[in-house]
């Protein structure tokens, strides 16, 4: 084991140390090790920011594809995620900037190749609870998609990935108090999406 | 009515309100319906956004078949080309140790002969007699001579300064000693002078005496004669 043990950084890197070693040396071992380790969080993010799984895919091969080119441009010293995170926000921002002036309507639960939601859920035996929290799915994920960008990326950053108000100031590279506003600002509007009873109470400035 | 702002809801609801903060914000929800719904609204909303399930039921992958992209291609091989260095990369390593002791005494050996063909060139080098072999010699002996002609120029040198010293030295000496000559000549003048002097006065004296002395005889013989 101790003449072997040189190889265990390879496998218990973090992420700024593989940072480095792609930087330095291009390493592909230690890039797919940031991959792996990432690409779900990056891609359930694409999904949610865009509405669609296919498109989220290609928004996930390109981001790493630019981390792994942009690589000399990541500081030493800096948090790797909030590089990754704003990378990929970015070009999420891009696809749907691109979309509407495509003159494209917002996709609104996008369900693909898997027909209908409701078909493959009469194939098991479905209880309501589980119906329920498809419909809740389907609303979430269809009122995330109605709100802007901006609002949209803060609570999915904020409550899907549980980031923390200083690391989303960070990415977005504006202040936390800017950050909280637009979170509850999101919120406030989240919830007359969710609740439409809501509208009855007059949008009051708490 | 002085209602909280929108971050300071956010704040309490994320669990990071101070608990001055806390009391401020509950004492406010028990006199504000209005708040209290928006406020359990939000967390509805917070609740329902943090157990969204991924991916969506009904969302299907269309990644499956295309799971090794390009990156990850790459990827595979180049963690599989890394697994293979590494291993060959430790072999090598084993190997190594293994004549490690090998080479100690190979390199000994090889110091003691590479020491003794190091000296005969030198001194071959240096000797002016024999002719040189190699351009190592020939550079070695261009520089040796080049370090002699420069201490010989030195040597000229700093024997050319003392002679011009000693020069100096000597030239110093003599003129000394002129000096104390003349002094002695000005003192020896001065002495004779003085003495000079007193001969004149004496002899002065001595005339002046005589001078009486004639007058007194010359008085003398004119008295008698009368």
């Amino acid at each position: 084991m101790g003449k072997m043990s040189f190889l265990m950084p390879l496998f218990s890197m973090s992420d700024e140390q593989a940072m480095w070693r792609v930087q330095m040396t291009d390493d592909h071992a230690a890039f797919g090790q940031l991959v792996q380790r990432w690409e779900q969080p990056i891609l359930r993010l694409c999904a949610r920011m865009s509405g669609s799984l296919q498109q989220a895919e290609d928004l996930k091969q390109e981001t790493f594809t630019r981390i792994f080119v942009r690589r000399k441009d990541f500081r030493q010293g800096c948090k790797f995620s909030t590089w990754l995170w704003r990378i990929a926000l970015n070009l999420c921002y891009d696809e749907l900037r691109k979309r509407q002036r495509r003159g494209e309507s917002p996709l609104e639960g996008e369900i693909e190749e898997g027909g209908d939601a409701r078909e493959h859920a009469s194939e098991e035996p479905s209880p309501d609870s589980r119906l329920a929290s498809l419909e809740e799915c389907e609303l979430v994920r269809g009122a995330l998609l109605r709100l802007p960008d901006a609002h949209r990326a803060v609570l999915v950053l904020r409550y899907c990935e549980g980031l923390k108000l200083r690391e989303i100031a960070d990415i977005l590279e504006i202040p936390e108090t800017t950050a909280s506003s637009r979170i509850a600002v999101g919120l406030a509007q989240i919830t007359r999406l969710l609740e439409p009873q809501f509208d009855e109470i007059k949008g009051k400035v708490c | 009515m002085n209602h909280p702002t929108q971050n300071e809801w956010l704040k309490y609801l994320d669990g990071e309100a101070s608990p001055k903060e806390v009391k401020h914000l509950l004492e406010h929800l028990e006199q504000c319906p209005m708040c209290a719904t928006e406020l359990a609204g939000w967390k509805r909303s917070v609740q329902k956004l943090q157990r969204m399930p991924f991916p969506a039921p009904g969302e299907v992958r269309p990644g499956q078949r295309r799971d090794m992209t390009p990156v990850f291609t790459l990827v595979k091989w180049g963690l599989a080309a890394a697994i293979v260095l590494c291993a060959g990369f430790a072999f090598g390593r084993l190997s190594a140790m293994h004549s490690v002791s090998l080479e100690r005494t190979v390199a000994a050996r090889v110091q003691d002969d590479f020491r003794r063909e190091l000296r005969a060139d030198l001194l071959a080098a240096l000797d002016p007699e024999q002719e040189v072999k190699d351009e190592f010699q020939k550079q070695l002996r261009f520089e040796v001579q080049n370090a002699q002609t420069k201490s010989n120029a030195r040597l000229y040198r700093d024997f050319t300064q003392v002679v011009l010293q000693q020069r100096q030295e000597d030239q110093q000496r003599v003129l000394a000693l002129v000096t104390d000559v003349r002094e002695q000549q000005i003192t020896d003048c001065l002495a004779l002078r003085r003495d000079l002097e007193t001969a004149v006065s004496m002899a002065d004296s001595d005339l002046r005496q005589n001078r009486r002395q004639i007058t007194q005889l010359t008085d003398t013989l004119l008295t008698v004669q009368k």
